[in-house]
């Protein structure tokens, strides 16, 4: 019995054609994809209508109408907000790293700004910014900043402390000093931090679309519900997750892009050792 | 021989010089720290007092931190407070609990085949990106404005970092280690305890705990948006009612809701990761 193990590890890690790990992504979904809708043909319940219905309804409702004035505005909110929270969290992040003990005094605010639900901070923006786009624009910027804000203190921390050294001895300005060192040794995990508030910030997006003034996709799927127009709503969810899943997508390949030199850095420190 | 006298002798020293210093000091920068800290809440708290006396806040209605922390000290002593935390408590624990049923066996069943975490990987990404709060419509129309409903979706929203990090533990799990637990006949109980919970807790760990944020933030954004019993309803009706300073008590309810479940959570982690080196520095 003990003799069948090897050889089952050996079949994991045997390389594969990639059109055959191709077939083994696709047929999972595809069979979903077909058995929801045959399933669905002859649903008569309200809430779950036809899929076919639902694909017929999203070339009708989305394309090219609701593209302009929902989808747009999403995306226009939610690139801003996070490009402005991905700045943001760097500054806050580099200056709390570089000043231990300003990051020791402020960190019951930090750990606060945290720890707390962010929706629930929803009626405060409302009360201060109503329901319009200055609200929409605040909440996701607050919210999606924290974990980048806390993952630049931890990169800024891990520089060699020997670097530190030969800045000081070289006299490289402060500028530089972020430029070349700081910010490319906390990259990777500025990156991971970005990732888990990108999420955040898609969260925070349908939140306060649902509650604010028209316009985003969060908003449309909530009114659809409200009226009872359950086909429109589900065709909300699949633009969003096709929103969702290529967001994410892009993100993999920017991350990819900007941190190849890292990437290389440790296959080079890993085959050399 | 001379090396053996030696050594014993200054490891001696060190300890009666070096260790009673680096304590006070430490003590000393744990006291000063303390301090620092109650001054930038005592600042903040004040900053938002003054803020509170603007023209702005005064016409947004905005409560000073007097008036809001009386009033969430006065909840403390009204059943209605108790019951919407303890509300949002229950819907929020039992999410936790059925994504980490579901996540982790899934996960880890998924995670031994290769073709099997092939043909979940699209699906998986797929509904993963999907933001929870998207679907309370759907669970509204389902299950109406109730517990169930927010269970729904905060599972939703939990699940998948359990499941991925379970698939990532069952991926990477070192086989030379079931191996040797079973060349030494281990017990089964010893096989769990000593084999298989140190190895799989590391992996599972990072998913739990960003499972048990995201499950909260959504339990109360569920609450909230779709009106169901708990924190986040309790907030919205009290700004219906223009009752700013119970809604800010409210809110000052869910910040130390966050607070103590992250603290329970780092004490956990203590408790049971304080051996994994990527934990180890921290201490």
């Amino acid at each position: 019995m003990a003799l069948n193990v090897p050889t089952k590890t050996s079949s994991r890690s045997r390389k594969r054609p990639w059109f055959k790990t191709l077939l083994w992504q696709s047929w999972l979904p595809l069979s979903a994809l077909a058995v929801i809708w045959v399933a669905s043909e002859q649903s008569t319940s309200v809430y779950f209508p036809p899929a076919a219905e639902v694909f017929r309804k999203i070339s009708i409702v989305w394309f090219p109408d609701a593209l302009v004035t929902d989808l747009l505005p999403s995306l226009g909110r939610l690139v801003l907000g996070f490009a402005l929270a991905v700045l943001l969290g760097i500054a806050i992040g580099v200056l709390l790293g570089l000043f231990r003990s300003a990051e020791t005094a402020v960190r019951p605010l930090t750990e606060t700004a945290r720890a707390i639900p962010g929706v629930a901070l929803l009626p405060i923006a409302m009360m201060f910014f109503g329901t319009g786009e200055s609200m929409k624009l605040v909440m996701i910027v607050f919210i999606a900043m924290w974990p980048i804000v806390l993952n630049t203190i931890e990169g800024v921390r891990s520089v060699d402390p020997a670097l530190r050294n030969v800045m000081a001895s070289f006299r490289i300005t402060a500028l530089d000093r972020f430029r070349s060192v700081y910010l490319p040794a906390a990259m990777p995990q500025i990156f991971s931090g970005a990732r888990i508030s990108l999420a955040i910030a898609v969260a925070v997006m349908i939140a306060v679309e649902m509650f604010g003034t028209p316009g985003g996709i969060g908003y449309f799927i909530r009114d659809a519900q409200q009226t009872f127009r359950i086909i429109d709503m589900w065709t909300g969810l699949v633009i969003l997750g096709l929103f969702g899943y290529t967001l994410n997508v892009i993100f993999r390949a920017l991350e990819d892009r900007v941190l190849r030199w890292q990437k290389r850095m440790a296959k080079h420190v890993q085959g050399e050792s | 021989m001379t090396t053996q006298q030696v050594t014993p002798r200054k490891a001696v020293d060190l300890q009666q010089i070096a260790v009673p210093a680096r304590t006070r000091s430490k003590q000393r920068r744990w006291h000063r720290d303390l301090a620092t800290q109650t001054g930038v809440v005592a600042a903040a708290l004040v900053l938002w007092h003054i803020f509170s006396l603007s023209e702005m806040a005064q016409k947004a209605g905005m409560p000073s931190p007097i008036e809001s922390l009386t009033r969430f000290v006065e909840l403390l002593g009204v059943s209605v407070f108790w019951q919407s935390i303890g509300a949002t408590i229950i819907s929020w624990s039992i999410a936790l609990l059925l994504s980490l049923g579901v996540g982790i066996p899934l996960g880890m069943g998924i995670g031994r085949s290769r073709r099997a975490a092939d043909s979940g990987r699209f699906l998986i990404d797929f509904l993963r990106t999907i933001p929870s709060l998207a679907i309370i419509p759907l669970a509204l129309l389902l299950l109406g404005p109730t517990r169930g409903m927010v269970i729904m979706v905060a599972t939703f929203s939990a699940v998948w970092p359990v499941l991925i990090q379970a698939i990532y533990a069952a991926e990477h799990s070192d086989p030379v280690l079931s191996r040797v637990a079973r060349s030494f006949r281990l017990k089964w109980t010893d096989k769990v305890r000593y084999v298989l919970a140190p190895e799989f807790l590391a992996f599972f760990w990072p998913g739990v705990r960003m499972a048990v944020t995201a499950s909260l933030l959504v339990t109360v954004g569920a609450e909230l948006i779709g009106g169901a019993p708990g924190i986040g309803q309790a907030i919205q009706a009290a700004l219906l009612v223009n009752q700013q300073a119970s809604m800010f008590a409210y809110v000052i309810a869910a910040a130390l809701l966050g607070l103590g479940i992250n603290a329970v959570l780092m004490l956990v982690q203590r408790k049971l990761l304080w051996w994994h080196p990527s934990l180890r520095k921290d201490q």
